[in-house]
């Protein structure tokens, strides 16, 4: 029977939505063996899957733990493409630098986020949590990324995302990196009112939010 | 009607003679307003004294035990140093695959009167007009907490149920000895049952039948036949397990968090399992008592209280805790409108 590529995607993208990980890993290996590049069967398969388990989490249809197998199933398939991926210089969808601000300890939002962000495609920096605001500045420095994420779960440390923001423009870094804030106590409003780029109120509006700031989407 | 009857007519479901006012305070929050000079408290008398003088200045009718099982003179400031200022962080050491939860049951050691010593001194402070409760984590919650991640815990839960189910069990079993005595021994009248991961941000309703509906209906069945009551206190979107929560065997269900932090419309959950369970909270502490203004404040809580009230069973609560920052003259507006317009 010949080789049939979309079906390939389609089986690919099936697997990771089901957090099958052998599954997704034998799929990797077979569409490589068969002549597919790593960025093809990586946008079409694995990507095209994981964006389908981003919308279900966001609608509700899907949940955590049934995320974390999805991110688990993308990340093996991800090990076999990345030799292939560093060969050709293939393009990430975007860099993520992303943290909880200082004297917040809470990462469990921003670590969906990430598996979120990943399996569409990003390379993500994660800095933890309680992340002191000179770290923000010189991780910006180093990985010149696309994006800032800054993640506060309390109400008293919501404060210390402005004085980020503040701390970039005073560094001359707020020009070259967009900004999108998250956690259960921020507001769109608040995101407007610190001087955030973007504001998303839940992990799978994070990667659509990311995207379009990246052109992506 | 005293305090303490007010609360338990409520939680029995039935109408005392008005809304009952109590709220779960954010340790933080005991902190800033409790005490006299916003510093760590040192001992378990100092946060005791710090939780009272706030229960006296709100008016609550009840009062939940922040810490219920230290004995006298518990240095109890460097636990509280690092709840706030350091990274909770799991051991490594635990490993779920060689875990052996059955042989660790033979472990629960037994209580002692005087382990609940800080239980006692706030029944003395507050008096006997007071209703008070304690805390206990359900197994499931415990049993997240052991992994060294969140992550960790979720995927070991779809990777091999039985044993993680066992573990469960075990944490269960220590729960309910922990629930038990702070009846028994503690001389407390209530257990918010904490099990802050089953929200539907976390699992499906399905999920939650299989891994936590046991483990809480496990302690509700055991708080009960040693005179307490049981409350679910579960943080976020719950509006789709409303129904499956109430069939814990639990009294009730506090927070209920209304939108953004959560989906639950309190006229709606009366309906839905208003008969059956007391439910406790729907004021949403962030959004409304520290970020709204004076007038949204008071139109929330007397809303709030309008869709509460009726046929009894209701308590005036902040959804989950009071944030740190919310100011004393806000909390205090939960009673005064409460004595206004909850008179049944």
């Amino acid at each position: 029977m010949a080789f049939d590529k979309q079906v390939h995607y389609e089986l690919a993208a099936n697997s990771v939505i089901d957090g099958n990980q052998e599954r997704a890993v034998e799929l990797t290996q077979e569409a490589l063996d068969n002549g597919i590049t790593a960025k093809e069967f990586l946008d079409n398969g694995l990507i095209s899957g994981m964006d389908v388990v981003g919308a279900r989490f966001r609608d509700g249809d899907m949940f955590l733990p049934e995320v974390l197998l999805a991110a688990r199933a993308m990340k093996a398939g991800m090990e076999l493409l990345k030799p292939e991926l560093s060969k050709t210089n293939a393009k990430s969808a975007g860099k993520v630098v992303i943290g909880t601000v200082n004297g917040d300890l809470h990462d469990v939002g921003k670590n969906i986020v990430i598996y979120m962000l990943e399996g569409a495609g990003f390379t993500v920096i994660d800095l933890g949590v309680n992340v002191a605001m000179e770290t923000f500045i010189s991780e910006v420095k180093q990985h010149k990324p696309d994006i800032l994420g800054l993640s506060a779960f309390l109400t008293t440390t919501m404060p210390a995302m402005e004085k980020v923001i503040e701390s970039l423009q005073e560094n001359q870094l707020r020009k070259q990196v967009k900004i999108i804030v998250g956690g259960a106590p921020v507001t769109e409003c608040f995101a407007n009112e610190i001087g955030a780029d973007a504001f998303a109120e839940d992990a799978g509006t994070a990667v659509i939010v990311c995207k379009k700031m990246t052109k992506n989407g | 009607m005293t305090s303490r009857d007010r609360v338990n007519t409520a939680i029995k479901g039935k109408q005392p003679d008005r809304v009952p006012v109590w709220c779960l305070l954010s340790l933080e929050h005991i902190i800033n307003w409790g005490t006299n000079d916003g510093r760590i408290p040192k001992t378990i008398e100092d946060l005791v004294k710090a939780e009272c003088n706030l229960a006296r200045r709100y008016h609550f009718d009840g009062s939940l035990v922040y810490l219920p099982g230290n004995k006298s003179g518990t240095r109890v400031d460097s636990f509280i140093g690092k709840t706030l200022t350091e990274t909770p962080q799991g051991d490594s050491s635990h490993i779920f695959e060689t875990a052996d939860p059955e042989a660790w049951q033979k472990n629960i050691q037994p209580y002692q009167p005087e382990d609940f010593y800080s239980s006692h001194l706030t029944r003395e402070i507050l008096g006997n007009d007071q209703h008070l409760g304690g805390w206990a984590a359900d197994g499931y919650s415990r049993a997240l907490q052991w992994f060294p991640s969140l992550e960790d815990a979720l995927l070991a839960m779809i990777d091999d149920p039985p044993r993680f189910k066992a573990l469960v069990e075990y944490f269960d079993e220590q729960s309910v000895a922990w629930a038990r005595a702070q009846i028994e021994l503690g001389q407390l009248e209530s257990i918010q049952i904490s099990s802050p991961y089953a929200g539907s941000s976390f699992m499906s309703v399905e999920m939650y039948m299989q891994f936590v509906l046991p483990s809480v209906r496990k302690l509700a069945q055991a708080i009960k036949p040693v005179g307490g009551a049981a409350y679910l206190h579960t943080c976020g979107s719950i509006s789709d397990r409303l129904e499956t929560m109430a069939e814990t065997d639990i009294d009730g269900m506090e927070c209920m968090d209304p939108p953004p932090l959560g989906n639950v419309s309190l006229k709606e959950a009366k309906k839905r399992v208003g008969s059956r369970i007391f439910l406790k909270g729907n004021i949403d502490s962030v959004n409304v008592l520290l970020q709204g203004e004076d007038e949204t404040i008071d139109k929330t809580i007397r809303k709030t209280i309008a869709e509460g009230m009726p046929d009894g069973g209701y308590i005036l609560s902040t959804a989950c805790s009071v944030s740190p920052l919310v100011p004393p003259e806000r909390v205090c507006r939960l009673w005064e409108l409460a004595d206004q317009f909850g008179q049944y």
